[in-house]
């Protein structure tokens, strides 16, 4: 039950892609989340996916059926595609009560009343809302009524679950309940879905996949915990989390390979290295601000003074600057740390992660 | 420390006591312009004064009753305003649903000129229309007996006036309902569709029922005013005798000496006429305005209508022709020649404007009458804006619903109050253009205040506190701080008060006098005796006084203040 994506672009004034040759694979049974800056164009995907936007080139396929094609001149309407969508707003027709809300998807694909009636109360109760179903939809709270919308798009067992934003509009602690359900959801009833946010620490804590967005285009995409330790580009380690980034080279190669400054000359790490990003002799070390040790006697190591210090409760921030640049340090340990201490910093390398570019 | 506080809670009294006497003053301007004429209707059809003991006297409702010919300006009434209604709706949602959802050519300058027939006096309107429609002078039937057609349209018909005034309360339904189609999140159309259902399904199982209740209101906002018109239905209906309540008021009021308790009788069926619609209105609506004013801003889902849209601009740039050009071009045409359409081309009947006596003081009148009705309503309003918007004063609500009251109540019924009280006071108002001044405030005051409260409830009370907190009274506050920050809308509710008041009819047809005459009585006074080569130049001035004034006015204002 997979989504197709192929070389699809979209303009909504001539000469201007909001979207150019996208292409990507959104596979069945997985949480796809679909990340990026504001304006880069996931709604439009996501909007072209459901039929709400003709693309302007292109083709997809949902489940293996062909729903848009610019070649082959199709374009199913929305309500052909047999998909289910959570809007940011919810979109709860403010006319019906919960129980119509989302009976009507069932009546539009023509189900028997009285089998309708049973799925919607299966689904209700699926998201925690029976015994609501009598409510007018616009009493509820925000945290009910993203449920509602929820049920509705589940109801009638739609092949493909697009939601964008669904999150948004709830507060801070609510939002982490609800992804955590949203996840637990996904698994029971194994839905494919493709999920719009912005928010890093959502894509990360509720993807299979992410699909990082970058003006129009997937940059990378790959389970959280790779993008996160193996950024392809300088853009993918720069939007997700905080990276130290430093220009490289490598002097001598194999197991005793030494990863030095490429500006002042410093040996900042040494072992074995995967050069396979760069594309020239240089390149760029990224070091995770977790993955710089604070202690003293490995070698090689950094010299450094503290310059800020920034308690969090729960761990540290530090700007330490070194001869090869500020870098950003976080330790976990209790310790007493004050600005202007002198520190020794030190990574392995197996924490180094090779980024091409400069 | 102690002393500060006590001065503290001094001054607070003494503003509280300046409060209150502002309220009281308010308040009594009410109490007489607005709930004694009021009284006096359901007084006068009521009650009798016998032996200084109060009775209740059915006399006059029995006779009302008793007599088909009410029974008849009734069921005209009702009929006409059914009808108005219907024709409103169907060509304001049509429209509404054209401008804003579909992608028809040149829908924003549509949309802005269908906001001019609001602006056209309902005499004008009419008038125009018997030029355009009415049997034997009307310019269709004209061509069409020459084509050797017969004569296929009869404006002095039922169908003629509900269809008139239809046409000219369209506007309102096309502002309503599309602003609630603005306002409408486009998702909840998109997710009907992501659920399976078609374009049209959608829009009957979502869109309809979403602006359902906008469509039901402005459907009763057409049917109030339509009960209260007064110079289109007597223009349209006085050939055939099609009367309307209305209509029989204004004869009775002719009568010698008239039948006081019959038309106060009759001014209460029209009172209960619009009660009765605005309870419906309040009954089915409860809880159910499905549009919230997020003051969002949605990008509205467009059809795209392929050819259609030619069709549709056509059909749009059709309404603007019925409703605004042809009327223009036919009485501007007929100002030109010495009878309906002779084809004798004269300056004569707009030199008339400039010769005749008549002409120059009754628009002495009217511009004097305005001017000032249009300034006290206004501050009027500005002092009720703020008490209602800005204190805590106990028993503001009343105050601001007592100032509602007589917007729903038709003006013609509102001028019979105004005349039977001040008949009773012998302080010299009666026959005045004083009493015209006191029966448009009162009438109309809600204009002034609506307008003004809602720009006012947009600025933050903490501008005008951080001005008391800086040592200004609240008076200056008021005229330093409060004032130029709403000023917009003070000057559109000046002009918005201008254009009613300088063409009203309704009631100046009830308060005047042979000395207080208006020009929308000489207008009318001259359509009665038949002149109506003169009545076409007269109404081309109404036109000017009202419309023109308005756009400049309000174009001025544009550039001036900060916008509405
Ligand atoms: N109907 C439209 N007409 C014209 N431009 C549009 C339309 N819809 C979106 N755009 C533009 O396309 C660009 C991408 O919009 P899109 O909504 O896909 O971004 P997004 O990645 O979802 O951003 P966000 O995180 O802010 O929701 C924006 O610059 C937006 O202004
Ligand atoms: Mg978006």
């Amino acid at each position: 039950m997979s989504v197709l994506v192929k070389g699809i672009t979209k303009a909504f004034k001539p000469g201007t892609n909001i979207i150019s040759d996208l292409t990507g694979e959104f596979r069945g049974g997985e949480i796809s989340v679909l990340l990026g800056p504001s304006g880069c164009g996931k709604t439009t995907t996501l909007r072209c996916i459901a039929g709400l936007e003709t693309p302007t080139d292109g083709e997809i396929t949902i489940d293996g059926r062909v729903v848009y094609s610019s070649r082959q001149a199709v374009s199913l309407p929305p309500e052909k595609r047999d998909i289910g969508m959570v809007f940011q707003s919810y979109a709860i027709w403010p006319h019906m009560t919960v129980h119509e809300n989302v009976m009507l998807p069932l009546r539009a694909h023509g189900v028997p009343r009285d089998r309708a009636r049973a799925r919607v109360d299966d689904t209700l109760k699926l998201v925690g809302l029976d015994g609501l179903g009598e409510r007018n939809a616009t009493q509820l709270s925000g945290g009910q009524q993203q449920r509602v919308a929820i049920a509705r798009c589940l109801v009638h067992h739609p092949k493909v679950i697009l939601l964008d934003e669904p999150l948004s509009n709830l507060d801070a602690s609510l939002r982490i309940s609800m992804r955590g359900e949203l996840r637990d959801l996904q698994r029971r009833i194994d839905a494919t879905m493709i999920f719009v946010t912005h928010d890093q620490e959502e894509a990360m804590s509720i993807a299979d996949e992410i699909f990082l967005f970058h003006a129009g285009q997937i940059e990378q995409h790959d389970r959280p915990q790779n993008l996160y330790m193996k950024p392809r580009t300088r853009y993918v380690a720069e939007f997700l989390g905080k990276a130290n980034l430093i220009p490289s080279k490598i002097r001598n190669q194999g197991d005793a390979a030494e990863l030095v400054s490429a500006r002042t000359g410093e040996t900042i790490a040494k072992g074995r290295f995967d050069t396979s990003n760069w594309t020239a002799d240089e390149g760029i070390g990224m070091v995770r601000p977790e993955a710089w040790r604070l202690d003293a006697g490995s070698s090689p190591s950094l010299s450094g003074r503290v310059g800020t210090v920034t308690f969090l409760g729960d761990r540290i921030e530090l700007q330490v600057e070194t001869p090869i640049g500020a870098q950003r340090v976080v330790v976990l340990s209790p310790r007493r740390i004050a600005v202007g201490d002198a520190v020794t910093l030190s990574v392995s390398a197996e924490h180094v992660h090779m980024i091409g570019g400069t | 420390m102690d002393i500060a506080a006590t001065r503290s809670t001094r001054s607070t009294r003494s503003a509280d006591v300046r409060h209150s006497t502002l309220f009281t003053f308010l308040f009594a301007v009410i109490i007489v312009t607005v709930v004694i004429p009021l009284c006096f209707v359901f007084f006068d059809g009521l009650f009798k004064i016998e032996n200084h003991r109060l009775t209740v006297m059915l006399q006059y409702f029995e006779q009302v009753m008793g007599n088909r010919r009410y029974w008849v300006a009734l069921t005209n009434t009702a009929v006409v305003a059914l009808g108005a209604t219907v024709v409103a709706v169907l060509l304001g949602v049509a429209l509404a649903w054209l401008l804003v959802r579909t992608n028809t050519p040149g829908a924003a300058l549509v949309e802005n000129l269908a906001v001019i027939p609001i602006f056209i006096p309902p005499f004008v309107g009419a008038f125009a229309w018997i030029l355009l429609a009415a049997p034997r002078i009307g310019i269709f039937n004209l061509i069409s007996r020459m084509l050797g057609f017969g004569e296929p349209v009869d404006i002095y018909t039922h169908l003629g006036m509900a269809f008139v005034i239809g046409i000219y309360l369209a506007p309102y339904v096309l502002m309503i309902v599309a602003s609630a189609l603005r306002s409408m999140d486009p998702s909840l159309e998109e997710a009907g569709q992501v659920s399976g259902m078609s374009v049209a399904r959608t829009a009957m199982t979502i869109t309809l029922p979403v602006v359902a209740p906008a469509i039901f209101s402005s459907a009763i906002l057409t049917f109030v005013i339509t009960i209260g018109l007064f110079g289109t239905p007597v223009l349209l209906g006085w050939s055939k005798q099609i009367l309307l309540i209305t209509s029989r008021i204004y004869l009775e009021w002719q009568d010698v000496p008239p039948a006081y308790g019959v038309i106060a009788v009759l001014s209460i069926y029209l009172v209960i006429f619009s009660g009765a619609a605005m309870l419906l209105q309040h009954w089915l609506l409860k809880g159910r305005s499905f549009v919230t004013v997020t003051g969002k801003g949605y990008r509205p889902r467009i059809l795209q209508l392929g050819n259609a849209r030619f069709l549709a601009c056509g059909a749009a740039w059709t309404y603007l022709t019925l409703a605004v050009f042809a009327p223009l071009a036919v009485v501007v045409a007929a100002a030109m020649f010495t009878y309906t359409w002779s084809g004798n081309f004269t300056w004569a009947n707009i030199l008339f404007l400039w010769t005749s006596n008549d002409v120059a003081e009754t628009l002495k009148n009217s511009l004097l009458i305005t001017v000032l009705a249009a300034t006290t309503t206004t501050t009027f309003g500005i002092f009720v804006a703020w008490v209602t918007c800005r204190t805590t004063l106990r028993g503001r609500h009343l105050l601001e619903f007592l100032v509602l009251l007589p917007a729903s109540v038709p003006g013609i019924a509102f001028g019979i109050g105004v005349a039977f009280f001040w008949l009773r006071v012998p302080i010299g108002i009666y026959g005045t253009i004083w009493i015209i001044v006191l029966a448009y405030l009162g009438r109309y005051a809600s204009y002034a205040v609506g307008t003004i409260s809602s720009s006012l409830v947009q600025v933050h009370p903490e501008l005008e506190e951080s001005a008391r907190i800086c040592g200004y009274g609240w008076l200056k506050t008021l005229s330093q701080i409060t004032l130029p920050l709403v000023r917009p809308s003070i000057v559109s509710s000046w002009v918005l008060l201008y254009s009613i008041f300088i063409t009203e009819l309704s009631m100046v047809t009830i308060l005047h006098t042979t000395e207080t005459r208006t020009f929308s009585i000489l207008t009318f006074n001259t359509w009665y005796n038949g002149r109506f080569a003169n009545v076409a130049s007269l109404s081309l001035l109404q036109l000017l006084l009202g419309v023109a004034v308005m756009f400049v006015v309000r174009a001025s204002a544009k550039r001036l203040g900060p916008g509405e």
